[in-house]
């Protein structure tokens, strides 16, 4: 039975997260409202491993099951190396996988140990004694769980079993061919650090950790993906990130079900919101400059291993019409560059489109001496405007999705060919208009002002779309639709914040469209509610204080 | 929860009231009052704070959390008061149909003149439909970055116009048609703010009750503003004999406008800005018909009302036989018993409110 008195829509509960309240000004956070963050963990690899008991005390049942389990010998990769331990002749395996395995270290900190090793008596068979004095080199650890074992071997790890020992020790002997340090591929900087995010986790985690030298940086490690057993790690600053938002980030990566989690692609695409928008709802970067800032304003990034690129929540969306640069540079170059995106970024989405509407259905607002002009150009030109739009912007997608593919050698043959050749022709077969070409390389131009490469994927498919509106109904198509799409955009979230914030729902910001002048930024955005809000301290501030703390530690 | 704040309830009964300047609302008072009718407005805008208080009356007379319907309810009773909340929804409902006809009419006539009426009826109600169905968070937002655009484009086409033409003597003789005939008038004509009804949809959204008095003031205060001076400037560009006989004033304003050679006949752009001020007017009002309905039949929700009612106000937005007979009804009915609604109910649901509370006390 329904209450007597509903207020339609109030009690209309959206069960998303929010982080706090946007009917007004942002609310301080309160001692009580942290500690009433439901705290779930990171998933860890036990998570993943199924149960297969522990090592017996037989040498030759434990290697059997580990050749069983791999399927040994018709799967290559398992090197089962048989030793006699010392001069005691106890025997013993060395179990490791090809390829994940450095040969030198794996020689000099477990085969010559486990050579070298004097057995005298029963105590030397102690395993807590033999990781002190014998493979003192490395990280050395213990297990007796198969399913563990099985997991540190294919990580790279030396397990080394003996003879009536129910457990194994393993050695950290990892070594793979690494790609070196690069400069990032999409985004540039003239001004600016050079160093890109490697494939490598503990790599990028070290380039954020150069960065911020507090120890107030968390770095929460777990995995992901059933068959991949991916790494991930959630890196955020204590004292200044929200706790209910680090919180939702751990419980949506707990909550991944996938096999496979190739890259932080896979991961955004599995923690966004809406899945189904057209704009991205997660920033994502492969710069570590970039990752540290935001870290450093109270946002959590989300590392992946074998990813280049770490993602940055909440992202909302002037976020993406940012970059590094901006802070480098005096605030009225960087407002300057913002204000070029930003046009670039409505160009990109609008430009055919509305040329389409006027042309079409507004003449009267093009000057005489252009419309003219326009008439001129149009007037051998068989195909309907929107139409030639169509093909024009249809064949420009074409060359740029070519240009990814095309191998560098001869990618600008193909340019030339695509970009002048064909432009050249079309308008000297009487295909397309040349202003139609002028309208199809600016907007081309105006995309690549927009930083994300998320983003531009969302003007290059909304750019269609509008050019539909635009050619059934003019500018008046544009308006109702793009209304429409706003007004959706606006009742969004990306964890928790509303994805236009800090324009609507307003939160004073010094730093979104206008940047200002850098001693005038007191303060962190105010959308993401960060715990500190104040961004110059003075003296020891930036360490947390012994109220504050909520760490593991207490 | 779908909770809004000071500046999107403000925003939205701004672009809620004044939305009708870009509609033939200044000739039909320069036709009523001549050079005086600015002074029809100033009349008006003394009855506004009635509904306002009126309507604050009423929520603090119900019970707790309640909006304008449920606490009508309340405090009528369960027949008469769903009577008068059904008047409620009846007036949004006849808003929304004859101002989304006014408006398609204007649209057909004057920038897409080859569409047939019933696409660009369909095309306007698609939007409304969806944005009403987002819900009053979504409409207080984007009303809240829009407003702006929507008041600077005004005054900036008033500004061009008033560059471009400008009678000095415009505002005399100074009581128009008649001194005794321009006050009746203004009194009647109290009703063009009879859209201040909407704050008893919106206050009850907010959090914060103290907030209420400064989403109403700012409302009023901005719309009069907005609205007196659109009929003094448009007086000053169009004298008084030309002014009784142009259709849409705003609308020839902007095509009158030449800031030089390349920046002229900007119509189109500022039809833009029009059309988004009264797609967000259409959503509210849609959506105060679809909550007041939905809390007279009890539905938690106002979603599932908004598709059907959407086919329902394009089928009324198709009677008038023409844009004329669309205007008659705005003019004849809306804007000269619209107060009854707006003043009249919410004061007698009040005074009920408080003789009941008293007897109860007592």
């Amino acid at each position: 039975m329904l209450k007597k008195y509903i207020v339609a829509d109030l009690f209309a509960h959206q069960n998303e997260f929010s982080l706090g309240k946007w009917d007004g000004k942002a609310e301080p956070i309160t001692p009580e409202a942290n500690s009433k963050v439901n705290e779930s963990s990171m998933p860890q690899i036990k998570d993943f491993i199924q149960d297969y008991g522990t090592l017996s005390t037989s040498l030759i049942t434990n290697i059997k099951w580990f050749k069983t389990h791999f399927t040994y010998p018709r799967n290559s990769g398992l090197v089962v190396r048989e030793v006699e331990v010392g001069n005691a002749s106890l025997n013993g395996v060395v179990l490791f996988m090809d390829g994940q395995v450095d040969w030198e270290h794996l020689d000099r900190s477990v085969m010559v140990p486990l050579m070298n090793m004097e057995l005298k008596n029963d105590d030397d068979m102690n395993i807590d004694k033999m990781k002190a004095e014998v493979f003192k080199e490395g990280k050395v650890s213990s297990d007796s769980q198969l399913g563990q074992i099985t997991h540190s071997i294919l990580t790279g790890s030396a397990a080394i079993l003996l003879e009536n020992m129910k457990e194994a020790i393993i050695v950290q002997v990892q070594g793979w061919e690494k790609k070196a340090i690069e400069s990032p591929r999409t985004e540039v900087v003239v001004r600016g650090s050079n160093e890109g995010f490697t494939e490598e986790l503990q790599t990028n985690l070290s380039m954020i950790r150069r960065r911020l030298r507090t120890p107030d940086l968390i770095v929460e490690e777990g995995y992901v993906g059933t068959l991949s057993r991916t790494e991930i790690a959630i890196v955020y600053i204590k004292s200044i990130a929200n706790d209910e938002l680090v919180a939702e980030v751990r419980k949506r990566i707990a909550t991944i079900k996938y096999d496979y989690i190739g890259d932080s692609g896979t991961i955004e695409q599995l923690i966004e919101e809406h899945s189904n928008s057209f704009y991205p709802n997660i920033l994502s970067t492969e710069r570590p400059d970039w990752t540290a800032s935001h870290i450093a304003d109270g946002y959590v990034s989300i590392m992946v291993n074998n990813s280049p690129f770490a993602l940055i929540v909440p992202a909302h969306f002037p976020l993406f019409l940012q970059t590094v640069e901006d802070t480098y540079l005096r605030w009225p170059y960087s407002s300057f560059i913002r204000f070029i995106r930003v046009v670039g970024f409505v160009i990109a989405l609008y430009l055919p489109s509305v040329y389409v509407a006027v042309a079409n259905y507004h003449q009267e607002m093009i000057p005489t001496t252009l419309m003219l002009a326009i008439a001129g150009t149009r007037e051998v030109v068989p195909i309907p405007l929107a139409a030639e739009i169509f093909m024009l912007e249809a064949m420009f997608e074409i060359i740029r999705e070519a240009g990814v593919r095309i191998p560098s050698v001869m990618g600008p043959t193909i340019g030339i060919v695509g970009a002048l050749i064909l432009g050249q022709a079309a308008v000297q077969a009487n295909i397309v208009s040349p202003i139609v070409v002028i309208i199809t390389a600016t907007t081309a131009l105006a995309s690549y002002t927009i930083p994300n490469y998320n983003m531009q994927f969302a003007t290059r498919l909304l750019r269609f779309v509008n050019l539909i509106a635009a050619s059934f109904l003019g500018l008046v198509g544009i308006v109702l639709l793009s209304l429409m799409l706003w007004t959706d955009r606006s009742t969004k979230n990306s964890f928790g914040v509303p994805v236009l914030a800090p324009i609507t729902p307003h939160r004073a910001d010094r730093d979104s469209i206008i940047r200002r002048a850098i001693n005038k930024q007191i303060f962190r955005p105010f959308s993401i509610r960060p715990k500190e809000v104040k961004k110059q301290y003075t003296g020891k501030q930036h360490e947390s204080h012994k109220s504050r703390e909520q760490g593991d530690a207490e | 929860m779908h909770h809004i704040g000071i500046r999107e309830a403000s925003a939205i009964v701004i672009i809620f009231v004044i939305t009708k300047i870009f509609l033939p609302f200044q000739r039909s008072l320069s036709e009523v009052g001549g050079t005086a009718a600015w002074i029809i407005i100033l009349i008006a805008i003394l009855f506004c704070p009635l509904t306002w208080w009126a309507v604050r009356g009423v929520l603090k007379n119900g019970p707790e959390q309640c909006t304008l319907v449920t606490a009508t309810e309340n405090i009528l009773g369960p027949l008469l008061g769903n009577v008068v909340n059904l008047l409620y929804c009846i007036f949004f409902f006849m808003i929304t149909f004859i101002v989304l006809r006014e408006f398609s009419e204007i649209i057909s006539s004057e920038i897409l003149p080859r569409t047939p009426l019933t696409v660009i009826l369909l095309s306007l109600l698609i939007p409304i439909a969806f944005i009403t169905h987002l819900g009053i968070e979504a409409v207080g937002r984007i009303s809240s970055v829009t407003i702006i655009l929507i008041v600077g484009s005004v005054y900036i086409l008033l500004i061009g116009g008033l560059i471009t033409h400008m009678e000095p003597n415009a505002l005399s003789p100074l009581w128009g048609t008649g001194r005794s005939h321009v006050l009746w008038m203004g009194v009647i004509k109290s009703s063009l703010f009879s859209e201040l009804l909407v704050l008893g949809f919106l206050l009850p959204k907010m959090r914060n009750q103290k907030e209420w008095g400064k989403v109403a003031w700012w409302s009023i205060t901005v719309s009069s503003i907005v609205l007196l001076s659109t009929t003094i400037l448009y007086l000053y560009i169009f004298p008084y004999p030309t002014a009784a006989r142009i259709n849409v004033p705003l609308l020839q304003i902007s095509k009158l406008i030449i800031f030089g050679r390349w920046l002229q006949r900007m119509e189109s752009l500022f039809l833009i800005v029009w059309l988004i001020c009264t797609v967000i007017k259409l959503a509210v009002s849609l959506y105060c018909t679809v909550s007041s309905l939905s809390q007279i039949i009890r539905l938690p929700r106002h979603q599932s009302l908004v598709f059907p009612i959407t086919i329902i106000i394009f089928s009324f937005a198709m009677l008038p036989d023409s844009e004329m007979t669309a205007y008659a009804w705005d003019k004849n009915i809306l804007r000269t018993y619209g107060s009854i609604i707006s003043i009249g109910l919410p004061m007698l649901t009040w005074i009920v409110g408080i003789i009941r509370n008293k007897r109860r006390q007592v």
